[in-house]
């Protein structure tokens, strides 16, 4: 288990991190969000004793993390980088020793991974031969390969198309189920959301929301009503509660005052026994986090 | 630690043995004989190698004399007069002619024919004939004559700082030889590795590998590891021409050039080699770790060269001390430079070849020299954690500095 306890770094007069807490379980995920410079890869390098803390305590199991509990880590960084001239092999060879696998067993791995996540080219092949998409996929391997305990992965799907990323979480889904802890920080909300068991949002260094994903959006309320319906504006307007209605794509999406409403916009919508739609659901993490970060700056 | 410090050593030790470059850097001093050797065969072959032919214009005793004497490497005949003998030239059938003319010898040869006849030999030839001449005419024998031509006995010894008289000559040009030798490698040396740690670590550092690289390691592992996997590939390169020059003695035994080297080297003194071997081992050390500091400033490949330049003139600086100094020896800022770390290096070993300095003054400079290691690379260690993971625009020079405040 993965522990920040109260971690603060400055940067001259730039507080980036500021009194951070925050747990990662075994065979759990924690998502990071947040604006850029709201401090995630700060974090991150703290995690991996690249930058010191001004403060603070973090600790793996218990205990500091040390060299070894490093080698058993699976950091995947935000600006990628491989050795351009090396092949595949080479180099994935290495990256898996430093982490303190046999070369043997990560050779006989490597192809298993290279088809596994329909890597296209050979291991022989030299880096800078390949796509950037399969150059990520390497990147993802030299991440993966150990099977690490510990995995963190900074912007891990930036780049990839709907249907790498796809095959990538699955893939952190099959790690956390063989109980590695996780944590990731994107941009994509809805990847986080799917991904994420818990979430911690950032601003300017400070936390602004941490739980499960569920809990936090269910703390915003269901406030929110989407439907698609013949009833007419202004009579959804007239009913008690109803703040604000926008057209949304096909349907329009109520704004009320309390989730109680929603019953009666539901009454009023049914009243032909028929309605297309209606959502009364809690926002989602990519309204909460318009509405926490970007709105508030 | 020491197991991911051997990774690290391996997988540069790996990578760059596979690379041509590499391999071209090692063999370049070999092609460039190889090519000379190549040129002069080929000039050898096309041009006339025939015994140079001479004739001698009316003089039938010194035909003799020359021919008995085996004193010329040249095809000896007579002509019986001057016009005989410039026709003969002209028509090629002789290279040159030799002529006697109240006293005096004249030697004209044809255009092609000039190459085929030294001036010193034929010199030293005629001398000869005109001494035996000249013994014989005021009744001298053969052994006061002999006696005459003795040169001089001279030894020359040296006193040495325990007070002992030894060596001589021999020993000291040997000794200058490898001394001069050994600079000229251990500049060489540097700037081919020099070059090449910094190209590894900027490379790591602009491609953005070194995240990676330090998530599974740290700091201490990759800087120690890149400086040992160079060291090893310095190894590679000098007992690769250890094994070329031992293979080469033995297969060209006898060979004049091989006995000649044999013969300078037997009379280099074994704790001058010792002392040099020692030097060479911890300058290049001193410099790799000097230059992993430096290259971990950079933010990419296009300034290494602006960022090891000046560590390559550190190491010229006591080559050209060692130059400039050699007429002034004793001038105290010469004198100084010998023990000054980085300096040393390039300087010390030719002031010990020398005798301008003592085997104890050597030590010294090698105790420094090893102090000045241990302490650069405790710096280096910090230095290169701090600046390994950050892109500054700032100059190298001022972050050099800045470095060395904190």
């Amino acid at each position: 288990m993965l522990e920040l306890q109260n971690i603060t770094k400055t940067f001259g007069d730039k507080t980036a991190v500021d009194s951070l807490d925050m747990t990662v379980k075994a065979g759990e995920i924690m998502g990071l969000i947040g604006q850029n410079g709201a401090g995630k890869t700060t974090t991150f390098r703290m995690i991996l004793d690249f930058i010191k803390a001004d403060s603070g305590e973090i600790t793996w199991n218990g205990a500091p993390i040390t060299q070894a509990v490093k080698q058993r880590i699976g950091f995947l960084p935000e600006e990628r980088g491989l050795y351009q001239k090396l092949t595949v092999e080479e180099q994935i060879l290495y990256f898996a020793e430093l982490h303190g696998m046999k070369r043997s067993d990560a050779r006989a791995d490597l192809a298993n991974w290279m088809t596994k996540l329909e890597v296209v080219g050979k291991v022989t092949d030299k880096v800078q031969a390949l796509s950037k998409g399969n150059a990520q996929k390497i990147q993802f391997i030299a991440t993966l390969i150990h099977q690490p305990d510990f995995l963190i992965l900074d912007e891990p799907f930036t780049g990839l198309d709907p249907v790498n990323t796809s095959l990538l979480m699955n893939e952190i889904h099959t790690l956390k189920e063989n109980g590695a802890a996780i944590i990731f920080s994107s941009h994509n909300m809805s990847g986080v959301e799917l991904l994420s068991d818990n979430l911690t949002m950032l601003k300017n260094g400070k936390v602004v929301l941490q739980g499960d994903v569920q809990g936090i959006r269910d703390s915003f309320g269901r406030t929110q009503i989407y439907v698609e319906s013949d009833v007419e504006t202004s009579e959804l307007l007239a009913i008690d509660g109803v703040k604000k209605i926008e057209k949304q794509g096909n349907g329009r999406m109520i704004y009320v005052t309390d989730e109680s409403v929603g019953r009666s916009i539901f009454s009023k919508v049914s009243e032909s026994g028929y309605t297309q739609a209606f959502v009364q659901a809690p926002p989602t993490l990519d309204e909460i986090f318009r509405k926490e970060v970007a709105e508030n700056v | 630690m020491f197991n991911q410090i051997k990774l690290v050593a391996g997988q540069v030790y790996r990578i760059k043995i596979k690379t041509p470059g590499f391999w071209l850097t090692v063999l370049t001093p070999l092609l460039l004989p190889i090519v000379g050797l190549v040129i002069g065969f080929v000039i050898a072959k096309t041009n006339d190698e025939s015994t140079a032919r001479l004739a001698v214009v009316d003089n039938t005793a010194l035909v003799q004399t020359l021919k008995s004497g085996k004193l010329l490497d040249a095809k000896i005949s007579e002509v019986t007069n001057i016009e005989v003998a410039k026709k003969k030239v002209m028509a090629d059938k002789i290279d040159g002619y030799l002529a006697k003319t109240d006293g005096e010898y004249t030697l004209v040869t044809s255009t092609d024919g000039t190459t085929k006849f030294s001036e010193a030999t034929v010199k030293a030839a005629l001398s000869q004939i005109e001494m035996a001449d000249k013994a014989a005419h005021l009744k001298l024998s053969a052994e006061d004559l002999a006696s005459l031509q003795t040169p001089a006995a001279l030894t020359i010894k040296t006193l040495n700082d325990k007070g002992e008289s030894r060596g001589g000559d021999d020993k000291n040009a040997a000794n200058s030889i490898i001394s001069g030798g050994s600079t000229i490698i251990i500049v060489m040396l540097l700037m081919i590795y020099v070059s090449m740690i910094a190209q590894e670590i900027a490379n790591e550092k602009s491609n953005r590998i070194m995240e990676t690289l330090l998530a599974a390691t740290s700091a201490k592992v990759q800087y120690f590891g890149k400086i040992i996997g160079v060291s090893l590939l310095v190894l590679t390169h000098i007992l690769f021409y250890i094994i070329l020059g031992v293979g080469a003695s033995l297969a060209l035994k006898g060979n004049k050039m091989v006995k000649t080297v044999q013969d300078m080297l037997s009379g280099v003194d074994i704790n001058f080699l010792i002392f040099t071997m020692l030097m060479l081992v911890v300058a290049l050390l001193s410099y790799l770790v000097l230059t992993a500091i430096v290259a971990s400033l950079v933010n990419d490949q296009s300034q290494v060269q602006q960022a090891v330049a000046p560590i390559s003139y550190l190491a010229m600086i006591g080559y050209i001390a060692g130059i400039v100094g050699a007429s002034v020896p004793n001038n105290i800022v010469i004198k100084i430079l010998g023990y000054v770390p980085f300096v040393s290096p390039t300087l010390m070993p030719g002031r010990l070849a020398t005798e301008v300095a003592t085997m104890t003054d050597a030590y010294i400079a090698l105790a420094l020299q090893v102090i000045a290691l241990v302490v650069v690379a405790k710096f280096g260690e910090k230095v290169y954690a701090k600046n390994v993971l950050s892109y500054s625009d700032e100059k190298i020079f001022k972050q050099f500095v800045r470095n060395l405040k904190k």
